[in-house]
């Protein structure tokens, strides 16, 4: 078992977090380029607040909260969601050189659901199964409690599963209600 | 005593690594008795591997992202944090009773985005090599092997292999840290694993971390001036479990 944080301290941690930080800020901005936009505005932020960090905070959720409430603001500012929804896919292209053209088809299908879904649910699918974090550093990132976390997480993979596979699980859910 | 019933909840709880060893359990007798929640359990994990998957194309980091970064790190390493070393590790406890309050139990084999050290690389090109001289005939297998005489030839340090672990090979390869030394073991179930140890100074963490790496899952770790690496054919967490018990070991 490993917990968060166990590794210690190096000036390579934040660097380290890049990658982290780059793919939530795709799973929002759904663009590469607004992606590290976001991510290089997050850690001027982020160095201008480095007062107001607790180092018995994760640097982690500290990190993608600053990137998060950041990108909701450009959001609120700019209405930039719906310009982005027009451009949908994008993000896909190029990157189905792994595997043979079975897999390609695949994984194509899922990177236009996961961009079909809504913000708050790439947000959750996002920081859990991709970039790894625990429910507890997920919800702390978003500000929101575990609870909540769960039910969008448990939403946004319902909406991801094959049809089939979705309908099957509907009937096995017990609770899912959001919170939010 | 009847245990409480597993729900979608937990299904979900236990792929995202939150529950306890006792929970496991209760969730992997559910899943191996109904095939229908095991069909979704496994398309989960297909949808999770392919978000990861497609999520593993960045570009490398642009260099005034790295610039910033690392004034960051400045910033926050000095200034009224001046003892941070030691306020790393009050979080450190923190982050311990968390994990304990929420029976956090995180699959290290999730931490995907770190970027390996580059020995381990070398590691996998070393399975793969050991991968092929078994199945050449011309190419002689060489199954003993003498951890003293490595020890003093190389100064590699091997850690103790379990009892039932057979090796079918040792070879001494040359890597960019100096001499490295790779064994072929088969386990009891008969898989087939490679143990690569180099003496370097990496950045590999104490913790085995285990990443998938060119078709096979490597779990690497680092004990004092020894890097260590694992690779075999199953997931990650597998691999991830097996270099686990190398470190309980040690200690």
């Amino acid at each position: 078992m490993r917990i968060w944080g166990m590794s210690g301290w190096s000036s390579h941690e934040i660097e380290r977090e890049l990658p982290r930080l780059r793919g939530y800020a795709r799973a929002l901005t759904r663009d590469a380029v607004a992606a590290d936009d976001l991510v290089q505005e997050a850690l001027l932020r982020a160095y201008e607040r480095a007062s107001t960090y607790r180092p018995e905070r994760s640097l982690r959720s500290w990190l993608l909260s600053i990137l998060h409430n950041l990108f909701i603001d450009h959001k609120r500012r700019e209405g930039s969601e719906q310009r982005r929804n027009a451009r949908l896919s994008l993000l896909s292209e190029g990157l189905v050189a792994h595997g043979g053209q079975e897999q390609a088809v695949f994984l194509r299908e899922i990177a236009a659901r996961f961009e079909a879904l809504p913000e708050e649910h790439r947000a959750v699918i996002s920081l859990i199964s991709v970039q790894g974090l625990s429910y507890h550093e997920a919800a702390t990132t978003l500000g929101v409690p575990v609870g909540t976390v769960m039910s969008r997480l448990h939403r946004a993979r319902a909406a991801l599963r094959e049809p089939q596979a979705a309908e099957a699980a509907r009937l096995h859910v017990v609770g899912g209600k959001d919170a939010s | 005593m009847h245990p409480e019933p597993v729900t979608e909840a937990e299904i979900q709880a236990y792929l995202d690594g939150e529950l306890d060893l006792g929970r496991r359990l209760e969730v992997e007798s559910h899943l191996a008795a109904d095939a229908e929640a095991a069909h979704i359990f496994m398309e989960d994990l297909r949808l999770r591997t392919s978000l990861r998957l497609l999520a593993t194309d960045l570009a490398d980091a642009p260099p005034e992202m790295l610039s910033a970064a690392a004034r960051l790190s400045a910033r926050l390493g000095d200034g009224p944090a001046r003892s941070f070393r030691k306020l790393w590790g009050g979080r450190m406890m923190q982050g311990l009773a968390a994990a304990a309050l929420l029976m956090i139990v995180v699959l290290p084999g999730r931490d995907v985005q770190a970027r390996p050290p580059a020995y381990v690389g070398d590691a996998v090109a070393a399975y793969r090599t050991g991968l092929l001289r078994e199945a050449m005939a011309s190419q002689i297998e060489t199954p003993r092997f003498d951890a003293g005489e490595v020890q003093r030839s190389t100064r590699i340090r091997v850690p103790r292999l379990p009892a039932q672990w057979v090796v079918t090979d040792a070879q001494i390869f040359p890597s960019k840290e100096g001499p490295a030394l790779q064994l072929m073991v088969r386990t009891p179930n008969a898989k087939k694993l490679s143990l690569f140890a180099v003496r370097a100074q990496s950045d590999a963490p104490v913790a085995p971390t285990a990443v998938r790496h060119e078709g096979a899952s490597v779990a690497y770790w680092r004990e004092g001036e020894m890097s260590y690496a694992i690779t075999g054919p199953e997931a990650p967490e597998a691999i991830d479990t097996v270099a686990e018990t190398f470190v309980d070991d040690a200690v």
